[in-house]
């Protein structure tokens, strides 16, 4: 049986460890806002460090960029990927199976005698240019002139070696076609055409308006799209041109009011306003916008207004 | 009595701030105001709805995102007077402020396009811009079988612009895996004249939708959707029959915001767009999709900007002048499909042009064009942001725009 005092003390005890639980976590959830604080001053403090080293990074690749490094690399890449694209794997087994014979036609090729021919040779068509047309009576003489004799009996063993081969080969082809693929080289194969699926038929593009005249004679003063380029340098003249040439006719005090408000506010703003914003600095209705300046009326009124073409960010 | 610098909004660019400013300002009261108990990582709403992610891997809960030196207070603006410098919050209480940063960020304004919100919303039209709609999305391409798919680009500015082009390439490549390409129409509709409208993304990139199929109608400004017809109609008069509308429609500043007087008709507030110093009040900033800025609303502009602002702040509290660093830049991951993504980097003066990021000639990040490096830094990105980004670390780069790597237009 359990004696008071024996509960009591048994309760002081746990008091007592509720009292240590509480203070290890309270220690526990300090060290963790400490620990917290640490890491934000440390990322506070490497913050600017990591600022400086990526404009010395950023600064390093504008030279390189400058020097055109960067582009022969993608060049590079685009060669690469390219040889990737028009080799299948038979054909680097083939490369591989003819590696020997690439090596010593490449040996015999770059023998110096055979080197110092091909110079030669080269040399000799430079001078080539020079030498005058040959007739038939040309030709028997020429073929008097002893280098001409040695050059000519190089040219006929040059060719009595390569119809020699070419026959063997065609030989070689035959069986292949008689005995199975086991003989002989492997012929490349094309890749399966892409997969492309059905997209729905794109309807025909909005016709656009025909430019203005100003835009089709190339005035200088206007961009492609029929924007004035230096908003600087309008006038109201140019602005009832531009109208006038917008098909606006009359060309009255109403629409006169309506481009002065929409280049004020752009002064005022930096932005030029939309149709919704020119309908709140204006006071007029969206609807009365749209029979003053049909189809755009933001766009219309920039364009008159000499300023730009109201536009997203992108 | 310590002075207060008051961030309106704990998105991006608030967690940024309030993680930088409580060690560069130790001397100052830091207090962060958001209504929204989670932290949500917004560039993983394009992925959700093609089962990339689940809802519970882009949320944290605000607390675990924010510095414990800084007090936040759960609760959304209302309105801000500016000559008494007090911020008056839904709640009933106001809050003084020294300095104020609003970082409220940018909203889809769903009134704005008429009918989008009627009959079959969320059944056959949606948005991806919210954790329910990117769901919902999920719902409803999972049951898709074919049809007329139209993603729809309402008006600008919105935040992340590239966005509906991803969710075209996202869900053409979605088509195709599960072979019902063939049985469906795909339609981008846009109010631009392109989907890509600066010369040298048009250039590289011009083709990308044709090629797959995919139709552009431009020009076009939508004035409705009816809901059950299923049509979109313009101001002009086309219309457009869908099965499956995905639209996005134009964003707006917060709404506590934007009756302050300090911001646009759309409610962003009126920032010098290298300083972000307010146009009419030089104790008040705003940062990220809440400025006016003429760039992109983007997380990678919120992160260029904190960097810019944050020592702008320390400036402004020292009784010196804010500094107009700030450059305008972007750097954003486009997803393609296929296991592929474009990056762009750019900024007031450049637009997108190709290249190589950050290492010119080598990368590994192809700008202006596809690729499967890219693809994978997307994704990679996340560990990044809460990581490095959110509590106010950086990355190894710099504010502004280097145009190292950048290829010409040509």
């Amino acid at each position: 049986m359990n004696a008071p005092s024996d509960v009591s003390a048994r309760l002081d005890r746990v008091e007592t460890q509720l009292g240590e639980l509480l203070a290890v976590t309270r220690g526990l959830a300090d060290q963790q806002a400490a620990a917290r604080r640490t890491r934000d001053e440390l990322l506070a403090d490497a913050m600017p460090v990591l600022t400086g080293l990526s404009d010395a990074a950023v600064q390093r690749f504008a030279d390189l960029e400058a020097r055109g490094v960067p582009d022969l690399g993608r060049a590079g890449l685009r060669v690469a990927e390219r040889v990737a694209q028009g080799t299948s794997v038979e054909d680097v087994d083939a490369l591989a199976d003819s590696v020997v014979a690439i090596l010593d036609t490449v040996r015999a090729l770059t023998q110096p005698e055979v080197l110092a021919l091909a110079q030669e040779a080269g040399h000799v068509i430079e001078e080539a240019d020079e030498a005058a047309p040959a007739g038939v009576v040309g030709l028997v003489r020429a073929s008097r002139d002893v280098n001409v004799q040695k050059g000519l009996g190089i040219l006929v063993a040059v060719l009595r070696h390569v119809g020699r081969a070419s026959r063997v080969l065609d030989k070689k082809a035959q069986a292949v076609h008689r005995d199975g693929p086991s003989a002989g080289p492997p012929t490349r194969r094309t890749a399966p055409p892409l997969q492309v699926g059905a997209r729905p038929a794109r309807p025909t593009p909005p016709q656009a308006a025909p430019p203005a005249a100003f835009a089709e004679v190339g005035d200088p003063r206007f961009d492609r799209q029929g924007f004035l380029v230096d908003p600087q340098g309008w006038t109201e003249a140019l602005a009832e041109a531009i109208a006038h040439d917008l098909h606006l006719n009359p060309y009255t005090e109403a629409h006169r009011a309506v481009v002065a408000a929409a280049r004020a506010d752009w002064q005022d703003r930096g932005q030029s306003p939309n149709v919704r914003r020119l309908s709140a600095v204006t006071a007029l209705e969206v609807q009365d916008l749209y029979a003053l300046f049909p189809k755009a009326p933001g766009r219309t009124v920039a364009r008159i207004a000499g300023i730009p073409k109201p536009a997203g960010c992108i | 009595m310590p002075r207060t610098l008051v961030l309106l909004g704990a998105g991006t660019a608030g967690t940024i701030l309030a993680h930088r400013m409580v060690r560069l300002l130790p001397d100052w009261r830091v207090v962060v105001v958001d209504p929204d108990p989670v932290h949500l990582y917004q560039p993983g709403l394009p992925l959700l709805p093609f089962g990339v992610y689940g809802p519970g891997d882009l949320v944290r809960p605000r607390p675990q995102t924010l510095p414990p030196e800084a007090s936040l207070i759960r609760d959304a603006v209302v309105g801000i007077e500016v000559a008494d410098k007090q911020v008056r919050l839904a709640a009933g209480g106001t809050l003084s402020y020294d300095l104020l940063v609003i970082g409220t960020g940018s909203h889809p304004s769903f009134a704005d396009l008429p009918g989008l919100t009627g009959p079959g919303w969320r059944r056959s039209a949606f948005d991806f811009y919210t954790l329910e709609g990117a769901t919902a999305l999920r719902g409803a391409l999972d049951r898709f079988e074919g049809g007329r798919l139209v993603v729809h680009l309402h008006e600008l500015p919105i935040k992340c612009p590239v966005a509906p082009l991803e969710m075209v390439f996202l869900a053409e490549a979605m088509l195709t895996e599960r072979g019902l390409r063939a049985d469906t129409t795909l339609t981008y509709v846009t109010p631009l004249d392109a989907a890509f409208t600066k010369p040298a993304a048009a250039a590289r990139l011009g083709r990308m939708l044709a090629d797959r199929g995919v139709q552009v109608v431009t020009d076009f400004a939508a004035a409705s959707v009816d809901g059950e017809a299923r049509r979109l109609t313009a101001y002009d008069g086309r219309t457009l029959d869908y099965d499956l509308l995905v639209s996005t429609p134009v964003h707006r500043g917060a709404a506590g915001v934007a009756g302050s007087g300090l911001a646009d008709d759309l409610g962003f507030v009126r920032v010098h767009p290298r300083t972000l110093q307010s146009r009419d009040c030089d104790a008040i900033f705003a940062i990220g999709d809440a400025a006016d800025c003429p760039t992109s609303k983007a997380g990678s502009v919120a992160h260029f900007q904190s960097e810019v602002l944050a020592d702008n702040l320390v400036r402004v509290a020292h009784g010196a002048s804010p500094r107009p660093d700030f450059d305008g830049h972007a750097n954003c991951f486009i997803e393609t499909g296929h296991g592929k993504a474009i990056l762009i980097d750019f900024n007031y003066e450049t637009e997108p042009l190709p290249g190589r990021f950050p290492l010119p000639g080598v990368g590994p990040f192809t700008l202006l064009e596809e690729s499967a490096v890219n693809h994978w830094g997307k994704l990679g990105f996340r560990s990044a942001y809460w990581n490095l980004l959110l509590p106010g670390l950086g990355l190894p780069m710099h504010a502004g725009m280097s145009p190292a790597g950048k290829w010409s237009a040509a």
